[in-house]
């Protein structure tokens, strides 16, 4: 089989690049932690309202036991609840979504908060926050008639403001 | 045996361009309303019944029958022997494939299937409406047998002989599309169908969304295949050059072949129902199947610079202004190559997660797949149909200049149409809204791209009308004196002995049904493992 | 006879019982109950997918005095708070009446109309409404403001509220699963309700979904939305005060009879029960 010279460099060069990048990315799952959600866990979207994590009143940022932030969110046509959230800037958090009904997707822009919310799991994204501000929060998985109105305030706010905020007990 | 060949392909061809237009129209439509320019056409429920059909229309009734065409029409210029199966076989399976178009169709413009080209349960469309996407995949079942068999025979009589290439990546591409249907295949016959007729209450979402990754990634290769036959087979010879490597040419497509199929895991990145264990698998492989694109890149355009020079071209770039830019196919080639790049660039960005999820689900998405299949892909099923026009209908091609218009309209469309698509996308426009509703201090960033957009559409509905007006005013015209024969690129070192693992894919299959149950086998079992919580139907 | 003494010492013992009980409620529940105790399993649905349509209307006939016989029955509400039921969305009724069962749904006048029905009961009724047709038009359509028409077919978007129709139904018809029907539905009731949403009175959806969009809208709004629903009820020749001059709006458009939404398992009518000489 006649192979060119230049055409087996590319071939080689082809390998590299295509290896190089798998490399690059494995670093970073492996150095820096950042890789896809890999989080499985069920839930009964029917009685979601019902169950002792995604009850209506348990829904907002809170302070887990350890101290670290987590905020409990529902998806539902078509909505996320809670409506308009605020979180600490620069501070680790993690946000766990199920959805009450059908598909649905959610993105703050700029941000790497993107995830599917998929009926019958659970969503958990681990992030921070980078820059304060206001951000929407769009669903970005068609979920019917509504789904263009379907969104949502993220509201990036300085450590102490989001201190006082919890503290008055709001969400 | 000619006539029963092209009667085929005809048919199969103008199913596919018919519907095309008809989608293309939707998409004109879709881009006019988003334009925000007309508040008389803006209604929600419409514009998810135009993009579903839109959708389901280009994703599978163009792609599928043309591409059954364009494979009818290789074997018999290839192979120059009967399709196996004989005259009946052909229009059975077209003639299933048409019916459940019809009533997939039906269904869609009555708007009781408004659940996008991606039928993501738990939207529930009319049951109808997966009967038909059912037999539409099925009838195509028919012409993948057909595809392989004919092979068969030819290896047959023709023992240690080079299966030509054409004919050997278009059996490739049909062993690839019935690998990959059986994902969406499976999730219709066992859960879609059972669902939406009541037979079962509840399916798992999840399991859905997995056997549809399966046949989403490997399906855009299932497209792109053809356009790279065109690209090795075709253009080449009408550069007046040689195809640099017909070794490479088979490797790639086997490459393509193997790394397709089994890495959908990357479509489902921020899924939640599976670990990132396995989205590492898949992502790994999905940075192997870009060698096959980059392979194909150089054997293209290696073969366009012999040609080049051949016409005189001097320099290190001197070969390129060399060439016939005025042949339809030399043109397409070119310019399908400019977007396979920017395109395939979009890819990889897709690929790494980190960059992934800042782009997923946003307009950077339907961009970046517009760009690479609507524009590298389809300009390459226009160059391929205005190329084997002659020798299917007997008559020279009506008009070579509305040819290269039409092509050039559709570049340039494409590009004005996707480049501000993917801006959008990376400013945080998400995807499938019919009205963007967040208010002025949101949407008006937003809206100067959204105009270049509906420019970009009224280039590509004209230039869709400028196709099918060419290619369907050829058959008026009179006889050509001479039949047309249509042409296959040599290859620059004539092919000695070929390798008995790149003139059959008996290997290769098994190959591939190994790396499937590795890289989906637990991911689909896992399922049926653990508790899951099944979803009932719900409508729009 | 109780002397001042005696009535004080009484108060004591009162406020003594409702505090210590009032604790240990606090203390027992770590959160409120939840809005609603309706969850739409496979168990739920099927009371409804197989009810008994005959014993449905039997109950109905019951209802009939302050609810009506049927969608044509106008004249027998004139309570602000009273709606129509014709037509309704078979589970949206049932999931109201356990929600009065329940007291998730605050209605002292239901909660004793409804109390001795059973699951099976509330699902035939509801499965029975939904048979019927829906409440004729009781608003001209020239009588909608062509705001409020943009507010259910459009919403208001930049506020959050999705348009009425999303979830409503392009025909004020219902949706899956228990998403009522509006359309002909009484503007008084209509006003009413979402007043109740408006100021939390009303509690028991889900998520408190109608309570952030009517706590969004202004009293102006709900009102011009409640005649928009009335206007697409089914078509009545004597609706309001129709002109041959109506204007050609898209509510108007809008007024053909809605039909019925893809509700999961309601049963098909077999048979219309004839409906009762109003009186």
């Amino acid at each position: 089989m006649h192979v060119d010279g230049t055409e087996k460099k590319w071939v080689i060069l082809s390998f590299v690049i295509a290896f190089a990048m798998m490399g690059i990315l494995a670093a970073y799952a492996i150095n820096k932690n950042i890789h896809p959600p890999s989080n499985v866990e069920t839930i009964d979207s029917t009685t979601l309202h019902l169950s002792e994590e995604f009850n209506e009143d348990n829904l907002g940022v809170k302070k887990a036991e350890d101290g670290s932030l987590v905020a409990t969110m529902v998806a539902a046509r078509y909505g996320f609840f809670p409506h308009n959230m605020k979180v600490p800037v620069g501070v680790p958090i993690k946000i766990r979504i199920a959805s009450a009904d059908v598909l649905h997707g959610v993105h703050t822009a700029f941000t790497n908060f993107n995830t599917m919310i998929v009926p019958g799991y659970v969503s958990e994204v681990n992030t921070t926050f980078p820059k304060e501000g206001k951000f929407p929060m769009f669903c970005n998985e068609y979920c019917g008639l509504g789904h263009d109105y379907m969104w949502s305030q993220l509201y990036v706010v300085s450590q102490e403001e989001f201190e006082a905020s919890q503290k008055e007990g709001d969400e | 045996m000619h006539a029963h060949a092209s009667k085929l392909a005809l048919a199969n061809i103008w199913i596919a361009f018919i519907t095309f237009l008809l989608a293309a129209f939707m998409g004109l439509y879709q881009v006019a309303e988003r334009s925000g320019m007309f508040p008389e056409i803006e209604f929600i429920e419409l514009y998810f019944r135009s993009v579903s059909s839109h959708g389901v229309i280009m994703g599978f009734v163009l792609t599928t029958f043309f591409i059954m065409g364009f494979g009818y029409w290789i074997i018999h210029t290839t192979l120059k022997m009967p399709i196996w199966g004989g005259k009946r076989l052909g229009w059975i399976g077209f003639a299933i494939s048409l019916g459940g178009t019809a009533m997939a169709a039906i269904m869609l413009f009555a708007g009781e299937a408004s659940v996008m080209y991606t039928f993501y349960p738990p939207l529930k469309a009319n049951p109808i409406f997966y009967f038909g996407a059912t037999f539409l995949v099925v009838g195509s079942w028919v012409w993948c047998l057909q595809m392989v068999m004919s092979m068969n025979a030819w290896k047959k009589i023709n023992p240690g002989a080079a299966v030509p290439l054409a004919m050997y990546a278009m059996t490739a591409n049909a062993i690839l599309w019935f690998i990959t249907s059986l994902g969406v295949a499976s999730e219709v016959l066992f859960q879609l169908i059972p669902w939406s007729m009541g037979w079962i209450d509840t399916i798992d979402v999840g399991l859905a969304r997995t056997l549809f990754s399966w046949t989403l990634h490997a399906i855009v290769y299932f497209w792109l295949i053809p356009a790279y036959i065109a690209f090795y087979t075709l253009v080449p010879g009408a550069a007046g050059g040689k195809l640099f490597s017909d070794e490479f040419s088979r490797i790639s497509i086997l490459m393509l072949l193997v790394f397709s199929v089994p890495i959908g895991m990357h479509h489902l990145y921020v899924d939640p129902f599976h670990d990132a264990g396995w989205k590492f698998v898949h992502m790994l492989g999905t940075f192997m199947v870009a060698i096959p694109t980059m392979i194909t890149g150089f054997t293209v355009i290696a073969s366009l610079e012999v040609a080049g020079r051949l016409r005189g071209g001097k320099g290190l770039l001197g070969w390129i202004w060399a060439l016939n830019w005025s042949n339809p196919m030399v043109l397409a080639g070119g310019l399908a190559l400019l977007m396979l790049t920017v395109g395939g660039w979009g890819g990889m960005v897709n690929a790494s997660y980190a960059m992934d999820v800042a782009v997923h689900n946003t307009q950077w998405i339907t961009g970046h797949f517009h760009l690479i299949f609507a524009g590298t892909t389809v300009i390459m099923y226009f160059a391929s149909a205005y190329y084997m026009w002659p020798s299917i209908t007997g008559k020279q091609l009506f008009s070579k200049k509305l040819a290269l218009l039409q092509l050039w309209m559709w570049f340039i469309g494409m590009l004005v149409l996707t480049l501000p698509w993917h801006i959008l996308g990376l400013i945080g426009q998400p995807r499938r809204i019919g009205v963007p509703p967040y208010g002025e201090e949101i949407t008006a960033p937003w809206a100067p791209y959204e105009y270049l957009m509906f420019i970009g559409g009224i280039i590509l509905f004209a230039s869709a009308v400028l196709l099918v007006l060419n290619l369907a005013l050829t058959h008026l015209k009179k006889k050509a004196a001479v039949m047309p024969i249509m042409e296959y690129a040599q290859p620059l070192h004539p092919v000695m002995n070929i390798p008995k693992l790149l003139n059959g894919f008996g290997f290769w299959t098994a190959v591939i049904v190994v790396y499937m149950i590795a890289s989906y086998g637990y991911p689909i079992l896992q399922f049926f493992m653990f508790e899951t919580h099944g979803t009932f139907p719900w409508s729009i | 006879m109780q002397t001042n003494t005696m009535q004080t010492s009484r108060l004591i013992k009162a406020s003594a019982i409702a505090l210590g009980l009032l604790s240990m409620i606090g203390t027992a529940q770590l959160h409120a109950d939840p809005s609603s105790n309706v969850v739409w399993t496979s168990e739920t649905r099927n009371l409804i997918k197989n009810a008994d349509l005959e014993n449905g209307a039997k109950i109905a006939k019951k209802c009939a005095k302050c609810h009506g016989a049927d969608g044509t029955d106008m004249d027998v509400l004139e309570e602000e708070d009273t709606p129509y039921v014709a037509g309704q969305v078979a589970h949206a009724t049932y999931k109201q009446i356990i929600d009065y069962q329940d007291k998730t749904r605050d209605d002292s006048t239901m909660r004793k109309k409804v109390k001795k029905l059973s699951k099976q009961d509330i699902a035939d009724v509801s499965a029975f409404y939904e048979t019927q047709a829906l409440p004729l038009s009781s608003v001209a359509a020239s009588s909608v403001t062509p705001e409020a028409t943009r507010m259910a077919t459009r919403g208001a978007g930049e506020r959050f509220i999705p348009p009425c129709a999303g979830c409503h139904g392009l025909k004020g018809e219902g949706s899956i699963v228990d998403v009522p029907a509006l359309a002909g539905q009484s503007p008084s009731y209509f006003v009413t309700t979402m007043m109740a949403y408006k100021e939390g009175d009303r509690a028991n959806d889900i998520y408190s979904r109608m309570r952030f969009i009517a706590g969004e809208l202004s009293e102006k709004e709900i009102t011009e939305l409640a005649d928009y629903y009335a206007s697409i009820g089914t078509h009545n020749p004597d609706a309001g005060t129709a002109s041959k001059e109506d204007e050609d709006t898209e509510a108007d458009t809008a007024a053909e009879e809605p039909t019925k939404p893809e509700t999961p398992d309601a049963p098909e009518a077999t048979e219309t029960p004839e409906a009762p000489k109003s009186e």
